[in-house]
């Protein structure tokens, strides 16, 4: 493992230090870093992963768009968005469109790809300009936290007042809602069997949202994971 | 170290562990428990009964209920008062003292007020401590407040960990008695999720330590049956050690598991929460030995303990027989039985306890409990003939014993469904209570609702999960009674005056409060007939126990004192929570959200003080707090004189884009926007429908269609909110988002700014007539995106830089590498305060308030009056015919002050106050002080105002023309 740093790059989770911390080690994505692992082997930080495990996503890419226009003109470049609001709908390129409004998606790159397929999205949006659509720079005003394993609907009955039971919370299903009083944005995207959920909040409430998670985490002994143990 | 000499063989006492004994301190001296043993019960089997002393008498207690009920078994551990020995587990190296005691709680020096009790009548805290005037304060309250409450708070107990969880369900049970367990079962089997509450360690409920039946293993069977059941059903979740200690509306229950609070909703709600055996009252009933016969029955079954070696028992019902049955399988003699009917009914356990050939006293009840020569436990009682209600013969049968158990009648444990609206009612006819008036989706079964034999009990369970099933719409096969049990049937009745007043008193209706009878029949003497009004005059029902062993009995005593039915005096109103609550556990773990701009650790690498700004931190100065006056000086000499970096991330930042932006800006703020030039910023300002001002920042133009407008730190949400709100009504074709957390922003000021920023931004012409003062730019810095906005906030050449938040610490870091030559430094907000004044710039809610209109704040200038609408406009336009007596002004005091000119200082027109400071400060550019306030409306440039400050004295300032600093503009426009 190389010591790569977060440092080492413009673009930084805003809470890479407390990565660091945890004794997360780095590689590179794209054009910043991400945490690979915490200092545990894959196989230790995969089971990890189905029991409760918190990986820090903040440097995939996504993206947003709203306005009354914005949904039509998205299908317009080949994205398959449901009617149904608050439901995460899943593309053939692995990439997930939440669905948060009639008027507004939220778009996840696809956390197995290094590719980063929202950029292609937010160059046509500029290159087009659509009326009535409008980009919402989710990159930069939101983290991203993938949060996994058999436990994770009963660590978040500590921090949020929705029913995430997963057998009440459906896959692909939205909660946009309060977590430890803060607002987010709660999508269920399970990893083959293990349940999983995105949790998509304030950046700037990142040291915060992990703070919080570490210790209601510590309960069902919860811990950290990287990226790597995606697989 | 004491042996266990109460201890029965194992396998007795379903809660503890034979094979581990537990070592704890009680008093000081080492006793040995089981695991599993509650204090009460690992002291009861050490033959220790006294536990505490009594609130007001200082008489000896222990415990009565074994189920938690009363005050008089709380104790004090090292880190936490007021303990109920009969409910907490003894753990090992516990250390357990007594409480509310002087000297030591065998020999209680303040026992002795007991003896003076007659000079303390009911009420007399109201008729004794206000005259003569002024003797509360000097004499009553310093006595009272030493003696005030049972345990003592410790301030240097550690912090514990409390936890909060919510938790989801389709149908609640609230007790794991025989109903409950049926019922869980039941809707269960139907598919449901059933959460099941017990406040024991086990489920089971009465069921677990409960004779029920002449042969026990009958109710033995039956149990394990049911426990086996529940436990292996898939849909149940059993939470022991648990209580819903309240209702809220829509079934919202808090349910605490140890240091955890649950806060449940379930869609279903079934009460089985059982009944409370209730005390008699005669004399004496309060001293340690006297238990209720379920607690006997407990001591037995849950904790292998042999409460005594000789009992007597009173009683009104079967209980009092099984409880009889009980005590002669665990070896202890039974001398007599009190039954307080005239006629008992012919049931096989009273047939079964009769054939033991027990002595039983038919129609007697008993005169007083004699207490040991310690005084500490009973020794024996009289019993004697009832003649008419309460009075009895004067002839009495005295008996030596060591344990008197009583078992009289009930109340239906109603806390819960009384909280959910329902109506309880009594029938005097019969003793019998029931509960009535419940909301939808809410059920009662079992005892609570009246059922008294294990059938009844049994099948009032299957109805209502039945009952609850049907309501969820789930399938279910109703054969309330495929499987009848065919128990034999017990009389569980009420007696309806188990009062026996003596000639000494003490016999006690409250020993939360050690209100006797004579206390209550005073209190309606006194004129209170009203069940509430007897309670707040006498405090009975407010101590700890919550009337739970009181309120039958005095709404009785009420009743007669008032020629009443008990129906018509009724209870008191039932709140939550049902029992005591920590503090610790209401409060869980806070969620104290706060927010970091993206520099804001290299903040803390520079030695800055940090302060909060609504949820964000922000640096207040770089340095110790020992010289923040200078540190602030230092920054703001920075930017006067050289360059400086300022993180703004904090400011709000809302996109204003669509169609209709201009217009809607033109809508929402006082000044002109529609014809704002391109590649420009312009001020704005807020106001609310009242004409006050809200907020303030600036709108920058950077196509038709889009505006990107700052708002302050704290407003921003409000603003966000609020322009939601109007466009709501308005429809304009606009979109607004709040993209606040998506840039972090620093603002480079000082005359040297634009020799740094060139050396890291090349895409933009940043001279003077390329980038004027007011101007916004898009371009790079340091190779990141960058919006550039000239700015003056300050007072001096500035560009406030808004790049992505992900980028903002190398933005900052790019900066100060780049201003190295310049020696550039880190300003911080204090001096950034200090350097606006200085300019004469308002901050909104500091130098303005809630009733602030832009006149007021002298910014009519920012007030674009042809157009024809903006929120606030109609408002300011009445205001114009009613002008304000107020205006804020500009000072400043030349003189050196001894004293601190502070901000809030009073404005003085002779004696009358004007207005307030709102900012005020030495100024390091203009070596004076410089101030805004609120004056009277004549204070005008060239007259002077009076400051009265802290200390009182009356300076004199100078008004003047602002800015103080630069009036000519020249330097931030450069």
């Amino acid at each position: 493992m190389s010591d790569l740093q977060p440092t080492d790059f413009r673009i930084r989770s805003p809470h890479y230090r407390i990565l660091v911390a945890e004794g997360a080690k780095f590689i590179n994505y794209g054009n910043t870093s991400i945490a690979a692992n915490f200092g545990k082997n894959i196989e230790q930080e995969c089971s990890i992963l189905k029991q409760l495990g918190l990986m820090d996503l903040t440097p995939l890419p996504r993206t947003g768009f709203k306005g009354k226009a914005s949904i039509q003109w998205a299908q317009a470049q080949g994205l398959d968005i449901g009617e149904t609001n608050n439901f995460a709908y899943k593309q053939p390129n692995g990439m997930l469109v939440a669905r948060l409004a009639d008027t507004e998606i939220l778009v996840l790159n696809n956390i197995h790809s290094e590719q980063n397929q929202c950029l292609s999205l937010d160059e046509k949006y500029r290159a087009s300009n659509p009326a009535r659509c409008y980009s919402v720079p989710r990159y930069d005003a939101s983290a991203w936290l993938y949060i996994t394993g058999a436990h994770a609907s009963a660590m978040f009955a500590k921090m949020c007042g929705v029913d995430l039971r997963v057998n009440k919370f459906p896959n692909g299903s939205i909660a946009q809602t309060s977590i430890a009083r803060m607002n987010g944005i709660i999508i269920r995207d399970d990893l083959n069997d293990t349940p999983a959920f995105h949790l998509v909040f304030d950046s700037a409430s990142a040291d915060y949202m992990w703070t919080c998670l570490r210790d209601s985490f510590k309960e069902f002994d919860g811990a950290c994971i990287g990226y790597n143990s995606l697989g | 170290m004491q042996n266990q000499l109460n201890r029965l063989r194992a396998p007795s006492g379903l809660l503890v562990n034979h094979n581990k004994t537990v070592e704890f301190s009680f008093e000081g001296k080492i006793y040995t428990g089981l695991e599993g043993d509650t204090i009460a019960s690992a002291l009861a089997a050490n033959n220790v009964w006294l536990l505490s002393r009594s609130f007001k008498y200082h008489r000896p207690r222990g415990v009565m209920s074994m189920a938690g009920l009363e005050a008089d078994t709380l104790v004090q551990l090292e880190h936490e008062p007021n303990v109920a020995a009969d409910r907490r587990k003894i753990t090992s190296d516990l250390k357990v003292m007594g409480q509310n005691y002087s000297g030591s709680l065998e020999n209680d020096r303040d026992a002795m007020i007991g003896k003076f009790s007659h000079f303390m009548p009911v009420g007399f805290y109201y008729k004794a401590f206000f005259r003569p005037r002024g003797i509360w304060q000097k004499f009553w309250e310093p006595i009272v407040r030493k003696r005030a409450g049972l345990g003592k708070v410790r301030i240097d107990t550690p912090h514990a960990y409390y936890d909060k969880s919510y938790k989801f369900c389709d149908v609640v049970v609230v007790g794991s008695g025989p109903a409950g367990m049926t019922a869980a079962l039941v809707a269960a089997e139907a598919g449901a999720e059933v959460v099941l509450i017990e406040q024991e360690p086990v489920i089971g409920g009465c069921l677990n330590y409960s004779r029920l039946t002449v042969d026990q293993s009958l109710t033995q069977n039956k149990r394990n049956e049911l426990v086996h059941a529940v436990e292996k059903q898939a849909g149940i979740e059993i939470m022991a050690d648990a209580v819903c200690n309240g209702w809220f509306a829509d079934n919202w229950l808090p349910v605490i598991q140890g240091n955890k609070l649950y806060k449940l909703r379930a869609k279903e709600l079934i009460l089985a929460s059982g009944k409370m055996e209730q005390p008699a009252i005669f004399h004496n009933n309060d001293l340690p030995g006297v238990l209720i016969g379920s607690a006997v029955q407990r001591l037995l079954r849950l904790y292998g303990v042999r409460p005594g070696k000789r009992a007597v028992i009173l009683t009104a019902n079967d209980e009092g027989y099984a409880t009889a049955l009980e005590l002669f399988e665990h070896d202890v003699e039974v001398a007599a039985i009190a039954d307080l009917r005239t006629q008992p009914a012919d049931t096989p356990l009273y047939n079964a306890a009769k054939a033991k050939g027990i002595s039983i006293h038919i129609g007697h009840a008993v005169y007083e409990a004699e207490y040991d020569a310690g005084k500490k436990h009973i020794k024996g009682v009289k019993l004697a003939k009832i003649v008419n209600g309460s009075k009895l013969a004067d002839e009495k049968q005295q008996y030596a014993c060591d344990v008197l158990s009583v078992s009289i009648g009930y109340t239906p444990t109603y806390q819960l469904a009384l909280q959910a609206g329902g109506k309880i009612s009594y029938d005097d006819d019969t003793s019998i209570f029931s509960i009535t008036n419940l909301p939808e989706h809410f059920y009662l079964t079992g005892s609570v609702n009246g059922a008294t034999d294990l059938n009844t009990i049994l099948e009032s369970g299957q109805h209502a999960g039945y009952s609850a099933a049907n309501a969820l719409g789930l399938a279910v096969n109703n054969t309330t009674n495929k499987n009848k049990d065919n128990f034999e049937l017990t009389d569980q009745s009420n007696y309806s005056w188990p009062i026996f007043p003596h000639p000494k008193g003490k016999e006690f209706v409250d020993l939360d409060e050690d209100l006797q009878y004579a206390d209550i029949v005073n209190a309606c003497k006194d004129g209170y007939s009203e069940l509430e009004l007897v309670k707040r005059y006498s405090t009975v029902g407010m101590g700890p126990s919550q009337g739970r062993h009181s309120a039958l009995a005095t709404a009785r005593i009420v009743a007669h004192q008032t020629q009443r039915k008990v129906a018509e005096v009724g209870v008191t109103t039932a709140r939550p929570p049902f029992r005591a609550e920590k503090l610790g556990v209401i409060a869980g773990r806070s969620f104290e959200p706060e927010r970091f701009t993206s520099m804001h650790h290299r903040h803390l690498e520079s030695g800055a003080q940090m302060l909060t700004a609504g949820l964000w931190w922000r640096p207040a100065y770089y340095g110790s707090p020992e010289n923040r006056d200078q540190c602030i000086r230092n920054e703001n000499q920075f930017i006067r004189n050289n360059v400086g970096l300022i993180d703004v991330s904090t400011l709000g930042g809302l996109e204003i884009r669509g169609p209709d932006a201009a217009e809607f800006l033109n809508r929402m703020y006082t000044f002109a926007y529609v014809k704002q030039k391109l590649g420009t910023s312009r001020y704005v300002l807020m106001t609310n429908a009242a004409g006050t001002i809200i907020d303030d920042g600036v709108a920058c133009r950077f196509n038709e269609e889009h505006f990107y407008v700052t708002a302050t730190t704290g407003g921003v949400d409000n603003v966000y909110r609020t322009m939601l709100w109007w466009n709501t009504q308005w429809r304009l074709d606009v979109d607004i988002t709040n993209v606040s957390a998506a840039y972090a922003g620093i603002n480079i000021a000082g005359p040297k700014s634009r020799e740094v920023l060139q050396k890291v931004c090349h895409d933009i012409d940043l001279s003077p007539e390329g980038f004027p003062y007011l101007g916004v730019r898009k371009g790079t810095v340091a190779d990141i995106p960058a919006r550039l906005l000239r700015v003056g906030f300050v007072g001096e050449l500035g560009y406030e830089i808004h790049v992505p938040s992900s980028q903002g610490e190398s933005l900052w870091d790019a900066l100060l590498e780049a201003g190295k030559e310049q020696m550039i430094k880190p300003v911080g907000i204090e001096a950034q305060r200090l350097l606006r004044l200085e300019k004469g710039h308002i901050i909104v809610s500091q130098d303005t308030d809630a009733m602030t209109t832009p006149q007021e704040a002298q910014m009519a200038w920012a007030i674009a009056k042809k157009k024809p609408f903006f929120v606030g406009g109609r408002s300011l336009q009445v205001l114009d015919n009613n002008p304000s007596k107020r205006k804020l002004v500009g000072f400043e005091i030349s003189q050196p002050q001894k004293e601190t000119v502070k901000e809030s200082n009073l404005i003085l027109d002779g004696n009358t106050i004007v207005g307030h400071i709102t900012s005020v400060a030495a100024s390091p550019s203009l070596n004076k002080i410089v101030g805004m306030g609120y004056a009277g409306i004549h204070a005008d440039p060239g007259s002077q105002i009076s400051i009265k400050l802290t200390s009182g004295k009356i300076i004199t300032a100078q008004v003047v023309t602002m800015p103080f600093y630069d009036p000519e503009n020249k330097r931030q426009e450069m």
